[in-house]
C-alpha cells in the first residue's frame, strides 16, 4: 500500500517549521462559480487553518503542500474561524475546506464540527466537505444528515489505479477503501464528489489521459460529479521537486480539454476548474491559450462541449499528439523540452 | 543471441538477432510499444514506473539486456552517469549488452559506446527532430521545420562508422577526435580519472595508431599503461651512461634523419651509451623499445611548445624513472623547449642544444665519458628489452644465453637448437613459437584453457574454459587443455571476455 522509498522521499522534502498567519482566521475564503445544485451559482469557499492531514506524520501526497498551511491550532482558534465565517459568509452555497480532512475529529474535534453545524448550517442550503476515506463514518453520516441539507462529500481518490495511487501518488489509500467509503456515504443519502489527479508525476501524459478515463468508467455509479484535478506544484512537494530538476512537467491545456470532453462523454457530471491555469506551475500548453482555458471551465459548469469541441476541431493538432506519443515512449518522464534544451547547451549551435 | 564481431575494451560490435549493435532502435526496428508493455530486442517489459536516480537508481534486466532507463537525467550528471555504467560491468561482465533509454545528445553517443554501451533509443533524438533541430558534424542547428529525416541519416551514418571502428580499433581515435558535446568530454575524462583500472583491463594491448591530436591522449589507458611500465617495471641495459634525445615525426625515431645524424656522427661510442627519447603523449621510451607499440606508432602535432600538462607528466615519469635506474652521467642533446626536464635528472649532466652544429662536441663529451667503460650488444639488448616488456620480467631467467638467428629477414631467438621466438620487426613485437610454449603454461602467463579440441583457424569464445588474467585484446597466448600444449595464436578479446561470453572469436589461431 505504501512505496517506502517514495515515502521516504517525499517527507524529507517537508518543512519542519509550521505555517504563518492568524490561527483566530482560516487559511483563505472566497467566492467562485460551481454547480452543486446542479446550476452554476456563486459559492464559498472556505479553507479552516487546522493542524493538517494525518497523513502528514507519516508523509504526504506527491502532489500535496496544503502542510504548508498547518498550525498547531487550538479549538478556542477554530471556533473563533468559525464565527469569523459565520460573520462574513454571503452566499448559499459552502465548500468546506481544511489541510487535510474535515471530517477527521483529531483534526476538526467532534464538538468543533457540531458547532460549525449550528452555527453554518442554518443559514445555507447546500455544503461541500473533503475527506480521507477512513473517516466517512456511520456516526459522522449521522451529524451530517442532522444538518437537515443535502450534502456533498469530497474525496481525493487521485486514481482508480492502485498502483499509480501506491507508486506515484503515495496517497496511503486503496481503490476499495474509497468504494466503500462512497458506498457508506450514500447509504446515509449524502453525494459524492471525486476528486481525480490529471497526471501524477512519473507517468507520461498519454498514460495519465488513459488513467483519467479509466477511472472515470470505474467510479461513474460510485459518485455524483467527478472533478479533474490537473497537476498544480505545490511548495516543498515531491513534484516540485521534480520539477525544479526537469523530471516533470504539468499536464497540456489540449490534453485536459480532452479528457473533459471524453469524459463527460462516458461519465456522470465532469468539471475542471484549473488552479493554476495557465500558469508555469499549472497546467499550460508551450503558448498560453486564455480561450481554451475559460472554455474548459465554461463547459464545466454548464456541462455543456459543444463550444469547446469545435474549438479543438478549429486546431491542427497532429504535431501535438505526436509529441504525446513520443513522449510515451520514454521509459523515465522528464520535462522533455528543458530536458533536451539543457542538453543541446553542451553541443555547439550552428 | 549476442554475437559479438569485434570488441574494443567495453564496446562491442557484432549482432543480436538481426540487429548490428552499436545501434539507435526505435518503433519498429528493436523495439515495440504497446500500453502495457516495451517488447526491447525481443526481451518484453511490463510498462511501470522507473523514479529518476535521486529516489533510486533503477537498472533493468531481460535476457539479452541491462538497461538504464533514466539517459535523459544520467547525460546530465556525468559522473553518475559512468558510475552507473561502470556498475553494471562489474556485475554482469561480458554476459548482458547495455541499453540506455532517453539521450537526446547525439554527440554524446561515441562516448557512451566506448563506455560500453550497445543500444540507444531515438525517443528523444526524434522529438527534436521535429522540434527542428538538425545534427550535422559540426554541432545542432535550429530550424524551422521537421528535420526527423535528415537527422536519421546522420545518426545511421554515425552509428556505422562507429561499428567500423570497433572492428578496426580506432574507437578510442574517434571519440576523441568528435568531442562536439561538452559533456561526452566530461565522460571521457571521468572514464580516463577515475576508471583507469577498469579500462586497462579490458582496453587492447595495441592498436593500429595513436592520432594524438587531443590532450585527451595523454590519458588514454593504454598510454598510462606504457607509462606505468616505464615509471615502474623497466630496467635499463647495464650501461651507465644515457644519452637523452628528442623524439621525431619518422619512427621508429632512428630512422628519423635527426636521429640519423646524431647515430652517423656516435657510430661505435653507441654500444657505451643508453640513449633515452622524450615525448610526449607517451614520455620516455629507450631506444632499446622504439619499435615496440605504443613508442611507433603514434603522432603528435608538433609546434616546439609543450602544454604545462604534458611537461608534469613527462618530468614526472623522468624522475621515477631515473630513481629505479641509475646513471653515472647523464648529457641531454635537447632542444630548447624541452630544457625543462633537466630538473628530474638526479645525477650529473650535462645540456647540449639539439642542433647539427653541435654534433662534434657531443661526440667529444661522449668519448671523453665513456673511456674505459664497457660496450653491449644493442641488439641483444632491445630484444632482452621487447621480451621483459612484452610478456614479463619471469622471461628473463628462462632464456638468458639465446642466440639470435636471422632466417627470412627475420630474427629468432634460440636457445638449445630450438626456436623459441620469432620477433617481428613491423609490429615490434615477438611471437611465441611452440618451443616457448612450455614456458607460459609452467608460469601460468597468457593462457587460454580450452575444451578437448584441435583448434584450427580460430578458437570461439565457446569453447574458451578458462584465461589467465593477463590477457588483454592483440596478446600473444598460448592455448592449452590440461596442461597440454594445444597451439598458440592471437587474443581477440580480453581475458574477461572470452571465458563470459559464448559466441565470437576468442583467438586466431596461427
Amino acid at each position: 500500500m505504501v512505496n517506502k522509498d517514495l515515502a521516504l522521499f517525499v517527507r524529507s522534502l517537508m518543512p519542519d517549521t509550521k505555517g504563518k498567519g492568524d490561527p483566530d482566521r482560516p487559511v483563505s475564503m472566497w467566492n467562485e462559480l460551481d454547480r452543486l445544485r446542479g446550476f452554476p451559482e456563486k459559492t464559498t469557499v472556505v479553507i479552516f487553518r487546522t493542524r493538517g492531514c494525518s497523513w502528514y506524520k507519516f508523509s504526504s501526497c506527491s502532489m500535496c503542500g496544503y502542510f504548508n498551511d498547518t498550525q498547531d491550532v487550538t479549538e478556542e482558534n477554530l471556533y473563533h474561524q468559525i464565527d469569523h465565517v459565520a460573520a462574513t459568509l454571503n452566499s448559499e452555497v459552502v465548500k468546506v475546506f481544511t489541510s487535510g480532512s474535515f471530517l477527521d475529529p483529531m483534526e476538526i474535534p467532534d464538538q468543533v464540527r457540531l458547532y460549525f453545524y449550528d452555527r453554518i448550517g442554518s443559514k445555507i442550503s447546500k455544503l461541500l466537505v473533503e475527506s480521507r476515506t477512513e473517516y466517512i463514518r456511520p456516526e459522522r453520516m449521522e451529524e451530517l444528515k442532522k444538518i437537515g441539507i443535502p450534502v456533498r462529500i469530497a474525496i481525493g481518490l487521485e486514481s482508480a489505479n492502485d498502483y499509480l495511487i501506491e507508486n506515484s501518488i503515495n496517497k496511503g489509500s486503496t481503490f476499495r477503501k474509497y468504494v466503500d467509503a462512497a458506498n457508506t456515504a450514500r447509504k446515509y443519502g449524502m453525494e459524492v464528489r471525486t476528486y481525480l489527479l490529471f497526471k501524477p508525476p512519473f507517468i507520461s501524459e498519454k498514460a495519465a489521459m488513459t488513467d483519467i478515463i479509466d477511472s472515470i468508467r470505474k467510479i461513474r455509479d460510485l459518485t455524483t460529479d467527478v472533478s479533474i484535478n490537473p497537476m498544480n506544484i505545490q511548495k516543498n512537494t515531491l513534484v516540485e521537486y521534480l520539477w525544479k530538476n526537469g523530471l516533470y512537467r504539468p499536464p497540456r491545456l489540449y490534453s485536459l480539454a480532452k479528457v473533459l470532453m471524453d469524459g463527460i462523454k462516458i461519465g456522470p457530471e465532469v468539471i475542471s476548474y484549473p488552479t493554476g491555469g495557465n500558469k508555469e506551475r499549472g497546467v499550460h500548453n508551450d503558448v498560453f491559450d486564455d480561450r481554451l482555458l475559460d472554455l474548459i471551465v465554461k463547459s464545466s459548469l454548464n456541462q455543456d462541449i459543444t463550444e469547446l469541441e469545435l474549438y479543438m476541431e478549429s486546431l491542427d493538432l497532429s504535431s501535438f499528439w505526436n509529441m504525446i506519443e513520443e513522449e510515451d515512449r520514454a521509459m523515465v518522464q522528464v520535462d522533455f523540452e528543458r530536458m533536451i534544451r539543457q542538453a543541446l547547451s553542451a553541443v555547439p549551435e550552428i | 543471441m549476442i554475437e559479438d564481431l569485434a570488441l574494443f575494451g567495453y564496446s562491442r560490435y557484432g549482432r543480436l538477432d538481426d540487429k548490428v549493435y552499436p545501434a539507435i532502435i526505435g518503433q519498429g526496428h528493436g523495439i515495440n510499444y504497446t500500453d502495457t508493455d516495451i517488447e526491447i530486442m525481443g526481451d518484453r517489459i511490463p510498462r511501470q514506473i522507473l523514479y529518476p536516480s535521486k529516489i533510486k537508481q533503477e537498472i533493468l534486466e531481460t535476457d539479452k539486456l541491462v538497461i538504464v532507463p533514466n539517459g535523459s537525467e544520467l547525460v546530465r550528471k556525468p559522473k553518475d552517469l559512468v558510475r552507473t555504467i561502470m556498475g553494471i560491468h562489474s556485475r554482469y561482465g561480458f554476459s548482458k549488452l547495455i541499453f540506455i533509454s532517453g539521450i537526446s545528445d547525439p554527440y554524446s553517443i561515441p562516448a557512451l559506446v566506448y563506455l560500453g554501451v550497445s543500444f540507444f533509443d531515438e525517443s528523444l533524438l526524434q522529438m527534436e527532430g521535429s522540434m527542428g533541430y538538425r545534427f550535422t558534424p559540426f554541432g545542432v542547428e535550429k530550424t524551422d521545420h521537421d528535420v526527423s529525416s535528415e537527422n536519421s541519416m546522420f545518426l545511421s551514418e554515425m552509428m556505422r562508422d562507429i561499428q567500423r571502428s570497433i572492428s578496426n580499433g580506432t574507437l578510442r581515435d574517434i571519440i576523441e577526435k568528435t568531442v562536439i558535446s561538452s559533456k561526452a568530454a566530461e565522460i571521457i575524462r571521468i572514464a580516463d580519472y577515475s576508471y583507469y583500472q577498469d579500462f586497462e583491463g579490458v582496453f587492447p594491448a595495441r592498436t593500429p595508431y595513436i592520432k594524438a591530436n587531443t590532450i585527451e591522449d595523454l590519458y588514454r589507458p593504454d598510454l598510462i599503461r606504457y607509462r606505468n611500465y616505464i615509471s615502474e617495471s623497466y630496467t635499463k641495459p647495464d650501461l651507465d651512461i644515457a644519452l637523452i634525445l628528442p623524439c621525431s615525426a619518422r619512427k621508429p625515431y632512428s630512422r628519423s634523419k635527426s636521429h640519423q645524424k646524431v647515430i652517423g656522427s656516435l657510430g661505435d661510442l653507441r654500444k657505451f651509451i643508453h640513449e633515452v627519447i622524450v615525448t610526449s603523449p607517451i614520455g620516455i621510451v629507450p631506444r632499446d623499445l622504439e619499435e615496440t607499440y605504443p613508442a611507433r606508432f603514434y603522432d603528435i602535432p608538433v609546434i616546439g611548445l609543450w602544454y604545462e600538462d604534458e611537461k608534469v607528466m613527462m618530468k614526472r615519469m623522468m624522475r621515477s624513472y631515473m630513481d629505479r635506474n641509475r646513471y653515472r652521467k647523464v648529457i641531454a642533446f635537447i632542444p630548447e623547449d624541452l630544457d625543462f626536464i633537466v630538473d628530474a635528472i638526479p645525477y650529473p649532466h650535462e645540456v647540449i642544444e639539439f642542433r647539427s652544429s653541435n654534433l662534434q662536441r657531443l661526440r667529444e663529451v661522449i668519448q671523453r665519458e665513456v673511456s674505459g667503460g664497457k660496450g653491449i650488444n644493442q641488439k641483444i639488448a632491445k630484444y632482452d628489452s621487447v621480451m621483459r616488456y612484452q610478456f614479463g620480467e619471469w622471461i628473463s631467467p628462462l632464456v638468458s644465453g639465446y642466440t639470435i638467428r636471422r632466417n627470412y629477414n627475420q630474427d629468432m631467438i634460440v636457445k638449445d637448437g630450438k626456436i623459441l621466438f620469432v620477433y617481428n620487426e613491423n609490429l615490434g613485437k615477438f611471437t611465441i613459437n611452440k618451443a616457448s610454449a612450455d614456458m607460459f603454461v609452467k608460469n601460468g602467463k597468457f593462457l587460454v584453457e580450452i575444451d578437448d579440441f584441435k583448434p584450427t583457424s580460430n578458437v570461439y569464445a565457446m569453447g574458451v574454459v578458462d584465461a589467465t588474467e593477463d590477457i588483454r585484446q592483440e596478446d600473444e597466448v598460448v592455448l592449452v587443455h590440461n596442461g597440454e600444449i594445444r597451439g598458440v595464436g592471437i587474443a581477440k578479446m580480453p581475458a574477461r571476455a572470452m571465458i563470459e561470453l559464448k559466441k565470437g572469436i576468442a583467438v586466431k589461431v596461427r
